[in-house]
């Protein structure tokens, strides 16, 4: 029997190769591919992991290669409870690419969605085209956590996942004892404070 | 982005419509590589669903007149390509979808809220009719768009307009206050979630509210009790709550709040699209409401229908005596084959007269004619049963009417199977298209495109939305038909209830027409626009201009819309914008009738068309696939993330065991859908009402790994697999809150 307290959609977005299924799969299976293969027939990826006692089931979504050409489908945005922003520290490109997925996210994700910048592949040191500060304050300009990483070197990626997990959990505790009566379905109240998460590891540790 | 497409398919799918976008997902689901093709920035086509912006962008690009003039001049010859080879000839594909005609916009309240109120509601007709000028239609339209931004821009942030009432002013400083969107959403949320809790017992309320008044008007004896309540009743909306006075600036800064659809359509509860949801996991990816109420012109009143077993025995709105005979007519047409005797004769012979046979009332026969077949008026008694039998049939699965309605507008529901497709490896293109067909002169077969960026790319199958079809293969003078559509935006309810509704209502044919008009009501807990503001849709089958098909509906249902104050005794709702046009319609026509010299390796699909429900595009879909996959299953259940193989070497094998397909569908069907329904019957349909959480929290044994390892392979029995789904979806339930 499946026994779990939450159960949270995240949901990656951010340019073509700059390694969200890396990420995913290094958090939910503790790979890291070397030829990164399509992910033919997967839609999402679970894991189950512990927040305080609580059992918290996520549930995360890739963008099934639709990033690679600009066309997302809106629904994929819909009910995520939570986004996580990637772009890849060794490709400039795909850091000034930010702006137009904010305008994605405005547009179709739920206004309360909790959004995380992630800037992977630190590891590639030499190849670095955006520095740490740069993405700092780009998240801190747009309300957003920010967080570097390495899939491949599983660097923060646990702290990620977990970090979104907490505040979710958190967001969603207090909404229990808002409202002890009805549960309602509605998209998930993940309130006000949502905008200044503070993060426990931020960037420099990369 | 420069990225260059793989130059080889075995299908291209050029549109992403409904029909082509169920289409690309089952080639996707067989193994075919697909590339998806849109020439639109936006997905679903003639099906979309746009926030205020976006409609206005796609009301500009109808009536440029640079792309109409680009239209006529299209296509009339074989065009020169510098990719072709030797043998191949040349065929242009339209840039533009030329589906869309008589578009007219009107708007009927102020720019700004700044003026007194005297000057408070001015009509202005922005865009002529198309027949008094194509091109200064444009213009207007566009300058119209630009002098609304530009009041935007003016207005500029919490300004507060000189003639707020105090409550408003009251609002916006405190929305100014709060520091971003998000606090002042939660703050707006909190009595409505209150409200959704108490739907339920609202509702009974509501129902026999309407129920009573309806005794009053017809023709049964009314005891004074009633009347009483009649009163009350009566005085109660305005006094409860003041429609908000809205400006356009209001709707402009809301542009995001809206979800505004080109074809609103429902689902049957038991139709063809909600089974294929099921069957093939697609479900997943979408979230629905019920529709709340059905409604019915009569006499002049808004009344609620009496569709269920229940609303007919405790409606107060029929006698005892027609309670009898709705129950048992009903009853006969829900398995009308088994009784042919009772209809012998009469199969092609009018329904409206098969009805007054059957000795219904006249309130029955209208009952059953209008709102529970919506009926044409020349339909036949066949034709009639049958609309009676389906909508009887999906009463019920999901709430106390045969319909859901997708949340965020029907434009989600063509995207849902794209993301399936692309999940099974389909490419994505928006904003690109064929640029040219390129045909084997030989074999007339189509080899494949050239892309708008000059990209060839080669196929064995071409689909596409009728829009597509080069011109040279059309042929003149085609006998399609045309979908009238009124888009309103409202101050309130067309019936003030307590909870916000999804209302549906069919008003029948006006004197001297065959066809009902069909309204969709939705408000803000649709997602369909700001609240306290709500969106009228009207439907009918098109015999001229939108606008002159349903004006006499409109009338009806709305304060005049001459652009006279607003009339405050009336409780009627004031429009405060609108738009018509008339949508092509290919869905009766055979392609033979449409095309000429089509390669017999295209296949083309059809847009939306005037009915109710999706059977048409599933079926067309659905023989399509048929034709092009023989012996193929059509989108066969997608594997559960859950049920999933992992193998540890070279990264992972994705899904394709059997058994979890085989599992998935055997206990898909209800398992998935229960726990929804359970919702839905809840009327707290809500923003993550999903589907795919409920279905995520099926069979998984996952612990913390969250994966099945190896433990995959042994699915969870089907009675398993419905216990849990049971219990996923209270815990779903409280992790959504």
């Amino acid at each position: 029997m499946e026994d779990y307290k939450f159960l949270f959609k995240i949901v990656l977005i951010g340019n073509a190769g700059v390694g969200k299924t890396c990420l995913v799969r290094r958090f939910t299976q503790g790979l890291f591919p070397p030829g990164q293969g399509a992910t033919i027939g997967v839609d999402f990826m679970i894991k189950t992991v512990d927040v305080d006692g609580d059992k918290v089931k996520l549930q995360i979504w890739d963008t099934a290669g639709q990033e690679r050409f600009r066309s997302i489908t809106q629904s994929y945005y819909r009910s995520a409870h939570a986004l996580i922003l990637v772009y890849d520290v060794t490709s400039r490109e795909s850091f000034d690419c930010l702006p137009e997925w904010l305008k994605e996210i405005e547009q179709y994700a739920n206004q309360q969605v909790i959004t995380v910048l992630v800037g992977n592949k630190i590891d590639l040191t030499s190849q670095r085209e955006v520095p740490p500060e740069t993405g700092l304050q780009f998240a801190q300009a747009n309300n957003m956590a920010f967080l570097e990483a390495s899939a491949k070197e599983a660097e923060n990626v646990e702290t990620v996942f977990m970090d979104l997990a907490r505040e979710l959990t958190k967001n969603a505790r207090k909404y229990l004892l808002r409202n002890t009566e009805t549960v309602d379905p509605n998209i998930t109240e993940i309130t006000g404070e949502t905008t200044n998460i503070s993060y426990g590891g931020c960037c420099g540790s990369g | 982005m420069a990225d260059e497409l793989p130059s080889e398919f075995d299908a291209i799918v050029l549109g992403t419509g409904m029909a082509e976008s169920i289409l690309a997902a089952a080639l996707a689901r067989c193994g075919q590589k697909v590339l998806h093709l849109d020439r639109n920035d936006y997905y679903s086509g003639g099906w979309a669903t746009f926030n205020w912006d976006g409609l206005q962008r796609w009301i500009t690009r109808q009536t440029h007149p640079a792309v109409q003039a680009m239209n006529e001049a299209e296509g009339t010859k074989p065009v020169e390509c510098s990719k072709l080879e030797e043998g191949e000839s040349a065929l242009s594909v339209p840039q533009q979808a030329n589906t869309i005609s008589n578009l007219e916009m009107f708007t009927y309240v102020r720019e700004k809220a700044e003026e007194p109120p005297p000057e408070e509601k001015e009509a202005q007709e922005v865009v002529t009719d198309k027949e008094e000028g194509q091109t200064s239609g444009a213009e207007e339209i566009q300058q119209q768009i630009h002098t609304t931004e530009d009041s935007e821009q003016a207005t500029g942030l919490g300004e507060s307009p000189a003639d707020a009432t105090p409550e408003e002013l009251a609002k916006e400083t405190e929305s100014d206050d709060k520091s971003d969107d998000r606090c002042d959403e939660k703050k707006e949320d909190s009595p409505e979630e209150k409200k959704q809790q108490e739907k339920q017992d609202g509702l009974e309320e509501e129902k026999q509210d309407s129920q009573e008044k309806g005794t009053l008007e017809s023709p049964a004896p009314a005891s004074s009790v009633v009347q009483q309540e009649k009163v009350q009743e009566k005085s109660e909306p305005p006094k409860k709550m003041e429609p908000k006075k809205w400006s356009m600036d209001d709707i402009h800064k809301e542009w995001r709040r809206f979800n505004i659809d080109l074809s609103p359509k429902m689902l049957f509860g038991r139709g063809s699209l909600v089974e294929l949801l099921i069957t093939s996991n697609i479900s997943r990816y979408c979230e629905f409401k019920a529709v709340s109420r059905i409604l019915t012109l009569l006499n002049g009143q808004l009344e609620q229908v009496p569709c269920s077993r229940a609303d007919v025995f405790s409606s107060k709105f029929v006698t005892v005596l027609e309670k009898r005979m709705l129950m048992k007519f009903l009853t006969f047409c829900v398995e009308y084959e088994q009784h042919p005797e009772e209809y012998q004769g009469w199969e092609e012979k009018p329904f409206s007269e098969y009805l007054q046979s059957r000795q219904l009332t006249p309130n029955l026969q209208h009952f059953i004619f209008h709102a529970i077949a919506m009926a044409t008026r020349d339909a036949t008694t066949l034709e009639g049963l049958k609309s009676t039998q389906r909508f009887l049939r999906s009463l019920g699965r999901y709430g106390n009417t045969p319909f859901l309605w997708p949340l965020y507008g029907p434009g989600e529901l063509p995207q849902c199977f794209c993301r399936m497709c692309a999940v099974f490896a389909g490419i994505y293109c928006l904003r690109r298209a064929a640029r040219e067909l390129i045909i084997d002169k030989d074999s007339n077969k189509c080899k494949g495109i050239v892309c708008t960026e000059g990209q060839r790319i080669s196929c064995r199958w071409m689909v596409m939305q009728g829009s597509y079809v080069p011109h040279m293969c059309r042929k003149p003078d085609p006998p399609v038909g045309s979908v009238s559509r009124g888009i309103f935006f409202t101050d309130r309810s067309l019936k003030a209830s307590e909870n916000e509704q999804i209302t549906l209502l069919s008003i029948p044919p006006v004197e001297g027409s065959n066809f009902p008009v069909r309204a969709v009501e939705l408000g803000n807990g649709a997602s369909a626009c700001p609240k306290g503001m709500f969106v009228v849709h009207l439907t009918s089958q098109g015999t001229g201009s939108a606008k002159a098909d349903l004006q006499p509906a409109a009338e009806k249902l709305f304060q005049p819309l001459d652009g006279e104050d607003a009339d405050t005794e009336s409780d009627r709702p004031k429009v405060l914008w609108c738009v018509y046009f008339n949508q092509l319609d290919t869905t009766d026509c055979d392609p033979s009738s449409l095309y000429t010299g089509l390669p017999e390796n295209i296949v083309v699909t059809s847009g939306p068309g005037v009915d109710l429900g999706y059977e048409q595009a599933v079926q067309q879909a659905r023989s399509l696939f048929e034709q092009m996959c023989p012996g193929e299953e059509f989108l066969p259940a997608a594997p559960n993330p859950e049920d999933i193989i992992y193998e540890d070497d070279d990264g992972y094998k994705s899904g394709e065991a059997p058994s979890s397909s085989d599992n998935s569908e055997e206990n898909g069907n209800d398992s998935e859908w229960k726990p929804d329904q359970e919702k839905l019957d809840e009327g707290v349909a809500g923003a993550s009402n999903e589907v795919s959480q409920d279905a995520a929290g099926e069979g998984a044994q996952g612990g913390d790994e969250g994966l099945p390892q190896g433990g995959g392979e042994e699915v969870p029995q089907g009675g398993e697999g419905t216990g849990d789904a049971e219990a996923a979806a209270k815990d779903t339930q409280e992790a959504e809150m």
